[in-house]
């Protein structure tokens, strides 16, 4: 299963990016390895719009099963729910590591509702 | 003739400068532009006789031809258009701008385009004044692709008052560039001021005929005077801060329905727009 946590860096001690669509980085983390398989830069930083819906088209093309994030926006969820990706919550734990191991544990909370809408008009 | 009523800032009194003006020019039609929240007809209150569906062209994908190759999302600017290799391609209603690029670019040929309901266009008569109203379907992102429908269904034959919406934005330029003259409705207000100077950056670069009407112009500063000296605009009606006007409005009356001397006034309005357009 390859997860995908969205960091402010690109290790496993960097900080949680609390966004999705605009997240600095993707680590993606195989977890029957427990290896950091690829470090996105995620491209969609500054998109004009739509950046959500980029940035799960991506993950989702990269095969990955399950997203960590801060929170996800309501494109992003249609868009993640339509493929399928699991989708859970980073809030309240500081890097990467640590949200990876309360996943790991099971104590991640699973995100059922999207967010906030943040675009542009 | 099409005149425009606009203001900049929100509030000033464009829906009742533009029914009034209605009433007293009348026949005439009355197009409410203000898509998000169209009012016009409160003040009118004419019985929607007819009205339609307008929609945008919305892609649709023919899952069998699809081969995943991406370049529909590839060339969304918007990223209006999710491909999921293996699963699915879809287009999102909020974000797709209806622009047919992603047909084009389809080389399997998969795309097609089917009408996606974005609001209505409705339509009524009363007091000789035909209005044509859009309304936004709840929910809709943008309301210039209905703003720019309108223009279709001006009436012919027959003067247009368009009742445009708040602001500076796009739906206001759309609202304006079919017109012959824009009446800024403002208010001597430091928001009212930096409003209208917002409206004015519009209209010179439509290059438009613009008159000012002075709402609640006894009261406040006289800065919009000054700034009609300055740029050279007519003011072509002057309202004061009436309670007998707020009183007719607050139970749907516009001046120029409740009023002989408002319905002079506004017919006086309508002569010197038309002096201005000549």
């Amino acid at each position: 299963m390859i997860i995908a946590i969205a960091t402010t860096g690109d290790t496993l001690d960097s900080p949680c990016d609390p966004r999705f669509g605009r997240a600095g980085n993707f680590l993606l983390i195989d977890s029957d390895t427990e290896e950091i398989i690829d470090t996105i830069k995620n491209p969609n930083i500054a998109s004009g719009g739509g950046a959500g819906i980029s940035t799960s088209q991506m993950l989702a093309n990269r095969g990955v099963n399950a997203v960590i994030a801060g929170a996800v926006g309501p494109n992003s969820f249609g868009v993640l729910d339509a493929a399928q990706i699991a989708m859970y919550s980073s809030a309240g734990f500081s890097t990467a590591k640590d949200a990876y191991s309360a996943f790991k544990s099971g104590e991640l909370k699973r995100i059922s509702n999207p967010g906030s809408a943040g675009r542009f008009h | 003739m099409i005149v425009s009523v606009a203001s900049g800032k929100g509030g000033t009194g464009k829906t009742t400068v533009a029914v009034s003006l209605a009433i007293s020019a009348a026949p005439i039609a009355l197009v409410d532009s203000d898509v998000e929240e169209p009012n016009a007809n409160i003040l009118l209150r004419a019985d929607h006789s007819t009205s339609r569906k307008a929609s945008l062209p919305f892609p649709v994908i023919d899952m069998k031809k699809c081969d995943f190759c991406e370049k529909c999302s590839d060339f969304c600017a918007y990223n209006g258009i999710v491909v999921l290799k293996g699963l699915k391609v879809f287009a999102v209603p909020e974000i797709c701008k209806s622009c047919g690029g992603c047909k084009i670019v389809c080389p399997q040929d998969a795309i097609s385009e089917e009408p996606r309901d974005i609001g209505y266009i409705k339509f009524g008569e009363r007091l000789g004044i035909q209005i044509v109203e859009g309304e936004l379907n709840i929910g809709e992102s943008s309301s210039t692709p209905l703003v720019r429908m309108l223009p279709d269904y001006f009436p012919s034959g027959r003067d247009v008052i368009v009742d445009c919406p708040p602001g500076a934005a796009h739906p206001t330029v759309e609202s304006l560039r079919a017109a012959d003259f824009v009446l800024l409705v403002t208010e001597p207000t430091p928001f009212g001021i930096h409003d209208l100077e917002e409206a004015l950056v519009i209209t010179d670069e439509l290059n438009k005929k613009v008159g000012l009407v002075v709402n609640r112009a006894d009261i406040g500063t006289s800065d919009i005077e000054n700034l009609a000296i300055e740029r050279n605009i007519p003011i072509l009606m002057r309202i004061p801060f009436s309670t007998d006007i707020a009183e007719h409005y607050s139970r749907g009356h516009s001046p120029a329905e409740f009023s002989e001397y408002w319905r002079e006034q506004f017919a006086l309005l309508w002569q010197k727009i038309e002096e201005q357009v000549r």
